[in-house]
């Protein structure tokens, strides 16, 4: 799932020879630069939907800073992110992972492990950084950007973006951190300014009420900035069971019949009064 | 075999060269069965033998109290032992660490005196007070000190004070009231007859020669008082004639002090008083480079650091830090002291700077580049990252999580701080693919935030809610999920059961909501917020 596709010297030596036109010359150009300006760090994760891979410019790269932003009543942004972290999980399941957030955020409350795992993340491998002060904060995202053996570093920031001179200050200095190291650095958070990071995307959650009981996330992802390809728009649906992310109107009927819970798990909560504990019902108020 | 010998033991010798030499010895006799009742959580009055192979059998060799009450003995086989005994623990000998514990503790009682050092085949500690115990208000105050406070640890001490270490020695190991520390320091009659009165065993003499003592009919020591030492010579060994005299002072004894761990340090002193973040900032930075060339010189390695100064007005200030495994790399300090110079209150400015290494080990470096270990190397690298930032943040901000089983979700897990965790693997079970689990929001609100809630009918799921000052269309609900409290805690016992549904807004968010109460009960029902899912 993990694509590293090393855009090497057959690319370029090959455009070196055949330059019919000016377009193939300027995107092996592109490709030089590139792997210059990475440090030697060229790997790309795959966001598996072909388009989106397009218009980043190959995938997420690994070794820069990526901005995930969504509005404060909605979690999509942390869902994206844990989204593309489930699949860097699966590709390496021995690097580490970093989380730096405050211990509690008024408007998106705390990260909740049981829902983590219940989406296949392994929380046990995230080490959490709990800082209420959001410079210290970033200034831990950026020490630990700098570490070989970590994978991603994610970091909720807060409101650091207002003061826009430490804002890009930091940015940039976690850009540097991120390209000694190659790990992959994430910025969650509300829409911030732009400029430092290898790309930049809008999540919202999609409303998927057609769908009758799947309940799987989906979101509108608005690619706003990304620094080797160009903004786009799609609408993105999260298989955390298949660990992928797939384009919305692409589904097939199998996929959907297997992805269907019609009815809910019966909790075999023993706890709980049992007079009731057979009452299951799945409405869908919009059919 | 009478007293007007000439030439006995006592008068032939002129004067006791040691009647000014203070020591203290503190014999801990279940030290080895203590740590493993701790290690292995025991019960404090459980059977606990260990034993050691010997010649193909395994033999006890330390028993615990209770064991030693219910009639086994040290010597006894394995089998025997269980035959006599069914419901014994027994556990291997493992000198190393009760090695280890003795050395930790003679490093303890270094407070009271320099020359300190443990006597590992004797389960026990030396003190050489000569010189020093006036400080304390007198040796045998020392004494009872140590005991109190080893009592107050939790150790079983038997303590002895005597001019020699000999006669202190077997006055720990064999004097009846050394369980409250006994002092023989005064006067030679008096000390001579308290000596006196112990078995031929407290002269340290090796099994053969004790067991020749026995069988000649000498089972005490004042039995050898009368007796002429050349007689004593013959017939047993000069070993007996050297033990004697160094019980009663009349041979000096070379004992081997433990010796002092000395830290690394560098220094620097300045002519003009450094000012200023940034000649601070270089000042950490040349401290910091001084020390990895010295830790590389003298191929050690690091544990903790302490960066201290001194200011003009002659005040001192000191930083800690502490690594996880101790290193040497230059660039680990830097990183592990990157807020040094903030942290340095320079007032009027310093004149002085010191850097000093502790718990250093000796160097070992680890090689990956042929693709051995790597593993284990990112792990080095993880753990200076975690104590990085443990110094820049905190040790507490750096944190695991725990699952812990419950059902409410807000309970259902803690997080510690990494330090305090052994395990690296938390115990988390993620979902497996086509695995059905009920549903869990990926960000939690707690407290959860009340909301009003419109629906069809009381026990259908809300059409319409009004969170944080807005009225959101409710698309879709799946529910209940009944979630009682937990009634048979008291701290709980006051929760009511909740119903737990997951909505679809109609902007988009997937939200977790409940309803608190149950009608048939007459309880209020209230409705909450309480998660996002992804």
């Amino acid at each position: 799932m993990l694509s590293e596709q090393t855009y090497t010297d057959d690319v370029i030596s090959s455009a070196g020879e055949d330059i019919s036109s000016r377009q193939q010359a300027f995107s092996a150009l592109k490709q030089q630069v590139s792997l210059t300006e990475a440090g030697g760090h060229n790997q790309y994760l795959s966001c598996d939907v072909p388009h989106l891979d397009k218009a980043l410019g190959g995938g997420l790269r690994y070794g820069h800073v990526h901005l995930f932003s969504g509005r404060y009543d909605d979690a999509a942004a942390t869902g994206f992110s844990l989204a593309v972290l489930q699949k860097m999980m699966a590709a390496d399941n021995r690097s580490a992972v970093i989380w730096c957030a405050p211990p509690y955020s008024a408007y998106q409350g705390r990260l909740c492990c049981e829902g983590l795992a219940a989406q296949g993340i392994d929380p046990g491998r995230i080490i959490f950084v709990h800082e209420q002060n959001p410079s210290h904060l970033l200034s831990a995202f950026e020490e630990a950007l700098q570490t070989r053996s970590v994978m991603a570093v994610l970091c909720e920031y807060g409101v650091l973006y207002q003061k826009p001179d430490i804002w890009q200050r930091r940015i940039l200095r976690a850009r540097r951190s991120a390209r000694s190291s190659g790990a992959m650095g994430m910025l969650i958070g509300a829409a911030a300014p732009y400029s430092g990071v290898e790309t930049a995307w809008l999540i919202r959650s999609q409303p998927a009420a057609d769908t009758g009981y799947d309940w799987r996330p989906l979101w509108h992802v608005d690619v706003r900035y990304a620094r080797q390809g160009h903004p786009c728009q799609m609408q993105l649906r999260w298989d955390s069971a298949s660990v992928r992310l797939r384009m919305a109107q692409q589904h097939s009927v199998a996929e959907d019949a297997l992805a269907v819970q019609p009815v809910q798990v019966p909790s075999n909560n023993h706890k709980a009064d049992h007079h009731k504990a057979g009452y299951q019902t799945a409405l869908s108020l919009t059919a | 075999m009478t007293s007007s010998r000439p030439h006995s033991l006592i008068a032939s010798t002129g004067q006791y060269r040691q009647d000014c030499m203070e020591f203290i010895y503190l014999y801990l006799p279940y030290l080895p069965v203590q740590r493993v009742v701790s290690e292995c959580q025991l019960d404090t009055d459980a059977l606990v033998c260990l034993y050691q192979p010997q010649k193909g059998v395994d033999r006890l060799v330390y028993l615990s109290e209770t064991a030693q009450d219910a009639g086994l003995l040290p010597g006894l086989s394995v089998p025997d032992a269980r035959a006599r005994q069914p419901d014994i623990f027994f556990y291997q000998l493992d000198r190393q660490h009760d090695n280890h514990l003795l050395d930790k503790l003679a490093r303890w009682a270094g407070r009271y005196t320099p020359q300190r050092g443990c006597d590992y085949d004797g389960l026990g500690i030396w003190l050489d007070m000569t010189g020093a115990s006036h400080l304390y208000g007198g040796c045998s105050v020392v004494l009872k000190q140590i005991v109190a406070e080893c009592r107050q640890a939790g150790l079983v001490v038997r303590g002895g004070a005597a001019p020699s270490y000999g006669a202190a020695w077997a006055l720990a190991h064999f004097h009846n009231d050394a369980d409250n520390g006994i002092s023989a320091l005064g006067d030679r009659e008096v000390r001579q007859k308290m000596l006196g009165g112990l078995p031929v065993a407290a002269l340290r003499l090796s099994a053969g020669a004790s067991v020749g003592l026995l069988h000649s009919g000498l089972r005490l020591v004042c039995d050898l008082y009368p007796l002429r030492s050349a007689d004593l010579t013959m017939r047993f060994g000069p070993e007996l004639r050297l033990r004697l005299d160094q019980l009663l002072g009349r041979q000096s004894e070379t004992l081997a002090p433990l010796r002092e761990v000395k830290p690394l340090v560098v220094s620097r002193q300045f002519a003009e008083p450094v000012l200023g973040y940034e000649a601070l900032q270089q000042l950490v930075a040349q401290m910091i480079a001084d020390m990895a060339e010295m830790l590389m010189t003298a191929e050690k390695q690091a544990r903790s650091f302490t960066l201290g100064w001194q200011r003009l007005d002659g005040s001192l200030g000191q930083l800690d830090f502490m690594l996880s495994r101790p290193s040497q790399d230059h660039q680990i300090i830097t990183r592990l002291c990157a807020t040094a110079a903030e942290q340095i209150t320079a007032d009027f400015g310093l004149d002085y700077c010191w850097m000093a290494a502790h718990q250093l080990t000796d160097s070992r470096p680890v090689t990956a580049s042929l693709g051995t270990d790597s593993s284990r190397l990112a792990e080095i690298e993880l753990d200076y990252l975690i104590d990085a930032l443990a110094a820049k943040l905190g040790p507490d901000k750096v944190q695991r999580a725990v699952p812990k089983s419950r059902w409410q979700v807000e309970q259902a897990e803690t997080r510690y701080a990494v330090a305090d965790l052994q395990a690296r693997d938390c115990g988390w079970q993620p979902a497996q693919p086509a695995e059905l689990r009920a549903p869990r929001p990926v960000r939690l609100l707690t407290p959860p935030q009340p909301v009003d809630t419109l629906s069809m009918l009381p026990d259908h799921p809300p059409r319409q809610i009004r969170w944080r000052r807005r009225n959101w269309q409710v698309l879709r609900a799946t529910g209940p999920e009944r979630v009682g409290p937990a009634w048979w805690d008291e701290a709980y016992s006051s929760d009511k059961t909740r119903d737990y549904f997951r909505l679809e807004l109609a902007e988009g968010p997937r939200i977790w909501v409940y309803r608190e109460g149950l009608a048939e009960r007459g309880e209020p029902m209230r409705w909450y917020m309480q998660g996002f899912f992804a």
